[in-house]
């Protein structure tokens, strides 16, 4: 009987005493409560201690950061990423702009705005192979030997996926249109590229890079064959090759595909007969942009109404201008382009023919390479066989048919340098002689 | 003492419908829905409720992300508010789930059973001075019953469900609950004694005249604990939730519900918390008494029904509260543990209370 009631006399002790710790732990609740609630907060890193200083250790790969200041964009880390995980695009301002993108803290000139520097780290595999690459150190894993850079940083997860593609390139529209981005931007955003105003001219003319006359070729009306025999005409004049010899080179090619029939016998007379190259010639107070090629003003498709078909007819445009053709190979393009998308109305004829003869004629189509000086080819140049001397024959050159000298003060100024240089052979001096001749 | 269907029927009366069988059943569907209503937020509350509480015991913080409308609620500690309706939601568009070998009849039955045995005790129960749907002059006696038809419910539902756990879970709990209905009577019984009537009005008629039952005598003290103990093995909450003893029986007898069913399982088990927590204040703490009385202090502006049914409401959520604070610190008792302590510790001293107060009344 005893025991029954110590039984119970213990058991109301446990009871009040249990009671009284679990009220003790919801009162002191402020101070006892250990739950971290994790997405907003975190507990602090802590300093590891793992046998060695962290500055010895090789990497510790925990996420990639790039210091963006320091980018110059040379694209080096995206071509050594396995996966393609890094997005770079770059604005590189035009010549003669004013816009000046800043040094790196190597000293380095940057050429170029990074304009997006993206690395989707949902990708990325940590194999720190970018890493290497980057001439300016800037591109590196945080943590670890790089910690005086960036602190570490185990754990950076977001809500959402996208948040995981971190970009770290984040110029101002004003800075991306003052390095003269402003396509890059209209491109990006998904709008038609932006006019330029009229009332800016260009600081310089654009060098007078020849062209390779396509004329020819382009007579060929089938697709394929057309392509076939351009690639083959483009090799063979880019190894300066003359008119009959390319004539052989575009037979032999077309040959080779089964894509040579007796119709194409003209076209190859013609190859036979053409200049190869036609010199966009320096003529200094012409605005090259506005009145690409041909002198055609793409403005004037502007007055079609349709969106569809003004795009339809401005890529054409673009793309055939952009090939050298003439005016009329231009308004031939877009109509086959126009006509193949079912677009061709009269309107669009009206257009057309005001594009191939515009009311104003500002410069007849063939009179530009006529007036310039002679097309000198400097692929010539590359018969010298000396490295270093056909780079100083080459650099030459360049200089000054920019500043619009005649072909025989060119040959003459190219002789000269060479000859200070002390590299002028006979050998050299013939070939550079021939500079003339091949014009 | 008037009942709330009384006055709605008298209400009705004077509207002149003159139909008196139409207005019992409004006045009937009115208070049933009501009553409905009650159940429905308790247990929507006690469980966010009894999550915070357990939490805090146990140095955690329970919910905090889900709010209503964006608004959570406190933002260190009481966060979370809508963590349970969200889980109501969750709950009531589950699949329900029936076993192939069950007993679908009975099982189905089941719950609903579970389910009008809280909601008929809750006709007798009075929330305030004359707020009760239906006044009987045998309150007690009717609660008692009513609380009883509970483990029928339990039984089919552990039977039909064709499972051993479930059966296992459903015979702990008839034994139980069986078991402890003895001394919440005797204790009872030891109330009705000293005032003689079974009427929960009179009975706080009573200690409104005379002082609150808990600080009555000794004696009643003590069948004050022991209602209160028996009380949480009646509603079969830990530690006396052998019935259900997660880590022994799976869920016991609700192992094979889910969904809609066991949500209202969930939600008789809430309102019978709810149901022994208001019995307890109205018998042992002064129902709907404001608790200046005990010290002799009458404030009128302090009483009338409404007051009435704060009191009452802040009397029983201390009891939930307590309730909860049980569950939170005692371990399960042990199958021979439990029946020890009813048939060994509870009933004699309920027993002997009886005889004492009897003497206790006779002297005083």
């Amino acid at each position: 009987m005893g025991e029954y009631f110590k039984n119970i006399y213990t058991g109301l002790q446990s009871f009040i005493a249990g009671l009284q710790l679990s009220l003790h732990h919801y009162h002191s609740r402020k101070k006892l409560v250990a739950t971290l609630q994790y997405p907003h907060e975190k507990w602090p890193v802590e300093e590891r201690h793992i046998g060695f200083d962290l500055q010895e250790y090789n990497v510790v790969r925990s996420r990639l950061h790039v210091d963006i200041n320091d980018c110059i964009g040379c694209n080096q880390c995206v071509r050594a990423c396995p996966v393609d995980c890094i997005t770079i695009e770059s604005v590189k301002p035009p010549k003669g702009s004013e816009f000046d993108p800043g040094t790196t803290s190597n000293g380095t000139q940057k050429r170029m705005l990074v304009a997006r520097f993206d690395i989707d780290l949902t990708e990325c595999m940590f194999c720190n192979l970018c890493t290497y690459p980057c001439p300016e150190d800037c591109i590196y894993m945080v943590g670890g030997p790089n910690s005086a850079k960036h602190q570490i940083e185990y754990e950076y997860s977001k809500r959402d996926r996208k948040d995981l593609i971190f970009r770290f390139a984040n110029p101002s529209e004003e800075e991306i249109i003052a390095a003269g981005g402003a396509d890059y931007l209209a491109k990006k955003k998904g709008l038609p590229p932006p006019e330029k105003p009229a009332a800016e001219p260009k600081a310089k003319p654009k060098t007078a890079e020849p062209k390779i006359n396509y004329e020819p070729v382009n007579a060929i009306t089938d697709r394929m064959t057309r392509s076939l025999a351009k690639k083959a005409y483009t090799a063979a004049v880019r190894a300066g090759k003359t008119a009959s010899e390319t004539a052989v080179a575009v037979k032999q090619a077309l040959e080779e595909a089964g894509k040579y029939s007796s119709d194409l016998d003209t076209v190859m007379e013609s190859i036979g007969k053409a200049e190869l190259m036609t010199q966009a010639g320096p003529a200094p107070e012409k605005k090259v942009v506005e009145q690409p090629a041909g002198g055609l003003d793409i403005k004037l498709l502007n007055d079609l109404t349709d969106r569809m078909t003004r795009g339809i007819a401005k890529k054409a445009f673009m793309a055939a201008t952009r090939e050298g053709q003439d005016a009329k190979a231009v308004v031939r393009s877009i109509q086959t382009a126009l006509e193949a998308a079912d677009k061709f109305t009269d309107e669009v004829k009206a257009v057309l023919a005001k594009l191939e003869s515009p009311g104003e004629a500002p410069v007849k189509p063939a009179a530009a390479p006529k007036t310039a000086a002679p097309a000198l080819n400097i692929k010539v140049l590359n018969g010298i066989s000396d490295k270093m001397t056909r780079g100083l024959a080459k650099k030459t050159f360049m200089a000054a048919q920019r500043a619009g000298k005649s072909p025989a003060d060119i040959v003459t100024e190219v002789k000269e340098t060479l000859e200070d240089a002390g590299k002028l052979t006979p050998e050299f001096a013939k070939i550079i002689d021939s500079l003339r001749e091949d014009a | 003492m008037n009942s709330v269907i009384d006055s709605m029927m008298k209400i009705f009366g004077s509207l002149g419908t003159g139909n008196s069988a139409l207005g019992l059943v409004l006045a009937v569907v009115i208070a049933g829905l009501v009553v409905f209503t009650i159940m429905a937020v308790m247990a929507i509350v006690a469980v966010y409720f009894e999550r915070k509480v357990s939490a805090f015991m146990q140095d955690r913080i329970g919910p905090m992300e889900v709010g209503i409308f964006g608004f959570k609620g406190g933002k260190q500690f009481w966060g979370g508010i809508g963590q349970t309706l969200a889980d109501t939601v969750k709950l009531l568009v589950k699949e329900d789930i029936l076993p192939k070998e069950a007993d679908k009849k009975l099982m189905i039955m089941a719950p609903f059973i579970i389910f009008i045995a809280s909601f008929l005790t809750f006709i007798g129960v009075p929330l305030s001075d004359g707020l009760v749907v239906s006044d009987f002059n045998i309150g007690v006696f009717y609660i008692m019953a009513a609380g009883s038809i509970g483990v029928i419910g339990i039984i089919l539902a552990g039977w039909s469900s064709n499972n051993k756990w479930s059966l296992y879970g459903a015979l702990r709990s008839a034994a139980q609950i069986i078991s402890y209905e003895i001394p919440i009577g005797l204790s009872l019984m030891l109330v009705v004694i000293v005032v003689g009537s079974l009427n929960f009005g009179d009975i706080v008629a009573w200690q409104a005249d005379h002082r609150w039952f808990f600080i009555h005598s000794p004696f009643a003290f003590i069948a004050f604990i022991i209602y209160v103990i028996a009380g949480v093995a009646e509603t079969n909450r830990t530690p006396f939730d052998i019935p259900e003893a997660e880590s022994e029986l799976v869920a016991g007898w609700m192992t094979e519900y889910s969904g809609f069913r066991w949500s209202i399982f969930f939600m008789s088990e809430y309102a019978n918390v709810l149901i022994i927590s208001i019995i307890a204040s109205i018998i042992f703490l002064g129902g709907w008494l404001s608790p200046l009385a005990i010290f002799g202090v009458h404030v009128s502006w302090l009483e009338g029904p409404l007051w009435g049914l704060f009191w009452i409401f802040s009397k029983a959520v201390f009891f939930v509260f307590v309730m909860m604070w049980f569950r939170w610190t005692f371990p399960r008792l042990r199958v021979d543990q439990l029946m020890y302590f009813c048939w060994k510790v509870l009933i004699p001293f309920a027993l002997a209370n009886l005889i004492f107060i009897s003497v206790w009344e006779l002297i005083f």
